[in-house]
């Protein structure tokens, strides 16, 4: 019996040129653009810098270093839980959200849609800077709990601490989560639903067995997004997070501007990009996120 | 609607009469389409200094962005930098040894920099000199101390005249140290009697990390940017923190209750000189930009804008007894134990310490 025929994907439009010569200038840039500085990075990582300049070698001096000292592994350690976090909490917060957005009227959707968005018009340095004056010592919060007669004395534990981290994180990115999910959410034919309520299903059937699988793709989309941002922020930590806001992309940027070890810092990098691309594995080896990976 | 019709030989008429009109303009006009290459923190080159810098120089001035005095040396020394840059400030106690060890600078020709005889007798000897030439000539002094808020800390408080203010458990919570490794460790070591901290072994580090993260829970938050810096004090989210002389001015202007200290184990103390790299083509426009940057007019302005200590002595003599006082720009008369900023030789291992600090 002959193979099933793989449908064309444009049925219908005749193909012309040479499909490579066509993807040609797609590919000039991505291999140019795109892949030439990460591996500038990696054939840096094998180089020697001292902090008066960089000179070409191959050795691993650089990697061995990371490994000796258990403050880089450490500093992983906690950048991974918190880029995990943050993406947790995103989905969370993000799911409903999405629900929310695609269950709106057409006429009010949009004006939900574009308040969602406003914030993201201004630079997110910007936005993480106004929760200062939010939630400072003598800030919105501690005024009017103050002036209502809540606290007599300001909470500290309001700023610099590792929850005002995990806020920030979430507040800058917690679109890049809704946004996928919100498309998923709104390609989902709404009498597959009804079917399935026919059928006898109760709601919390209906959201764990065909709603959540059905958006699985938008939900791997945005959390994989959210986790490779935030694995790699270090401004929201630094200036929410206080003594302890350190990620691992803050002593990548150190070793460049402050201490002039490129070599040093391109190993770091290549690290961490080895770490992501180790977990993105791992997370692939689970069968539904295998299969949302691999569908179309 | 008027519409302009310009045909071929009008169009070359009108463009050779632009020429020759160009051809004859002043020289002043010429010039102000040169321009040098800079390199220089962008303080010290303030909106309202850049017009009378540019017409001393005869030039406009592109300052490039500027990093740091580490990623200073690495762009002169990088190949093929030589020419990129004609005129650089940076801070001498940093930059000096592996510039002039890499041969990388050029004599100044002082008969080019009238202004140099206007230095101070006490600055002139502090220019980095060569086989009789001159190579640096300091601009600017500065020392970086603890800030703090007197309504909080009071001023007869013997912890204040000490680094050990950054680390008093009575203020826990309301201290704010720097996100730099260099400064943050020279000052604990300072506080905790190494006499000098650049040459410190890695178990002396080591000893300074474990101090530095014994006392962490003592800090609000790190600083890295003036703005951020100025912010935190005059919010009062915290009440001192190490600061710059333009910190303090900045928060005495907004009328904090601000002073700063002189802590007894030495106060760091840097210079800044300007220097013309070797290679650089417009070493003429570049002398006449130095020249400006040690006039009376640039050292009168940056001391007003910024407090920074300058080396011209008619602007130093002509300081009040009360800004003297107020700025502390008599600090090497009266004594105070001052640690000039001094580049360790084990820096990443500096770096690797005050990451630990953070991680912890």
């Amino acid at each position: 019996m002959p193979a099933p025929r793989t449908p064309k994907p444009f049925p219908g439009i005749r193909p012309f040129g040479n499909p490579l010569l066509l993807m040609a200038p797609g590919l000039v840039f991505l291999l140019c653009i795109g892949l030439a500085p990460v591996i500038l990075t990696v054939v840096l990582s094998f180089w020697r810098s001292s902090i008066f300049g960089t000179t070409p070698d191959f050795q691993f001096g650089n990697y061995a270093r990371i490994l000796a000292e258990p403050v880089y592994w450490q500093l992983l350690v906690h950048t991974l839980r918190v880029a995990l976090v943050t993406t947790l909490a995103c989905l969370v917060i993000g799911y409903p959200l999405a629900w929310f957005l695609s269950t709106r009227p057409n006429r009010t959707k949009v004006i939900w849609l574009i308040a969602i968005f406003v914030p993201f018009w201004i630079s997110y340095v910007v936005r993480t800077f106004a929760w200062l004056p939010i939630l400072g010592v003598n800030g919105l919060i501690n005024s009017t709990l103050i002036r209502i007669g809540v606290i007599d004395a300001p909470l500290d534990w309001l700023l610099y601490t590792s929850g005002t981290t995990y806020l920030g994180l979430v507040y800058v990115y917690i679109l890049f989560m809704t946004l996928p999910i919100y498309l998923s959410l709104q390609r989902l034919d709404p009498l597959v639903i009804s079917a399935a309520a026919d059928l006898g299903a109760r709601p919390s059937s209906i959201l764990r067995r065909v709603i959540l699988p059905l958006t699985l793709p938008g939900v791997l989309s945005g959390s994989l997004m959210v986790f490779l941002l935030s694995i790699s922020a270090y401004v929201t930590p630094r200036l929410l997070g206080g003594p302890s806001g350190v990620m691992f992309g803050t002593i990548v940027a150190d070793q460049f501007l402050t201490s002039n070890n490129w070599a040093f810092g391109a190993a770091l990098a290549t690290s961490l990009m080895l770490v992501i691309i180790l977990v993105l594995s791992l997370m692939a080896m689970i069968p539904p996120v295998r299969r949302a990976m691999l569908s179309n | 609607m008027k519409s302009f019709n310009l045909d071929r030989r009008q169009f070359l008429a009108g463009s050779a009469g632009l020429v020759a009109t160009s051809m004859a303009a002043p020289a002043g006009v010429l010039a102000q389409s040169q321009s040098i290459s800079a390199l220089m923190p962008g303080v010290l080159l303030p909106e309202s200094l850049r017009g009378p810098a540019e017409a001393a120089t005869g030039a406009a001035i592109e300052n490039l962005p500027y990093v740091s005095p580490t990623d200073t040396v690495a762009k002169l020394l990088a190949p093929g930098a030589q020419g990129r840059y004609d005129l650089i400030n940076n801070m001498m106690n940093f930059v000096t040894e592996p510039l002039m060890a890499a041969d990388a600078l050029q004599p100044l020709d002082l008969s080019k920099v009238p202004n140099w005889d206007q230095l101070s007798p006490y600055w002139q000897s502090q220019a980095v000199m060569k086989d009789g030439e001159v190579y640096m000539i300091p601009c600017m002094w500065a020392y970086d101390s603890v800030l703090y808020n007197k309504d909080f800390i009071p001023e007869d408080d013997e912890v204040t005249q000490s680094w050990g203010v950054m680390f008093d458990d009575r203020y826990a919570g309301r201290i704010a140290p720097r996100d730099d490794a260099y400064q943050m460790i020279t000052l604990t070591a300072l506080h905790l009697g190494v006499e000098e901290p650049a040459t410190m072994s890695r178990s002396d580090i080591k000893e300074i990390q474990a101090f530095l993260i014994s006392k962490k829970a003592n800090f609000r938050t790190l600083w890295s940017s003036f703005g951020e810096a100025v912010n935190l004090m005059s919010s009062q989210e915290v009440w001192a923190m190490v600061g710059w002389m333009p910190m303090r001015l900045a928060l005495q202007k907004q009328g904090m209750n601000v002073t700063n200290n002189w802590p007894s184990e030495g106060l760091m103390t840097f210079q800044n000189g300007l220097f013309i790299p070797k290679g650089s083509q417009k070493t003429d426009l570049a002398h006449a930009a130095a020249n400006f940057f040690i006039s009376q007019e640039y050292a009168s302005e940056l001391a007003k804008l910024m407090d920074y200590g300058v080396t011209n002595e008619a602007v130093i003599n002509g300081f009040s007894q009360e800004t003297i006082d107020r700025v502390g720009y008599d600090i090497f008369d009266r004594g105070v134990k001052t640690y000039p900023y001094t580049w360790p030789a084990e820096m990443d291992a500096w770096i690797e310490a005050w990451n630990s600090f953070k991680v912890a």
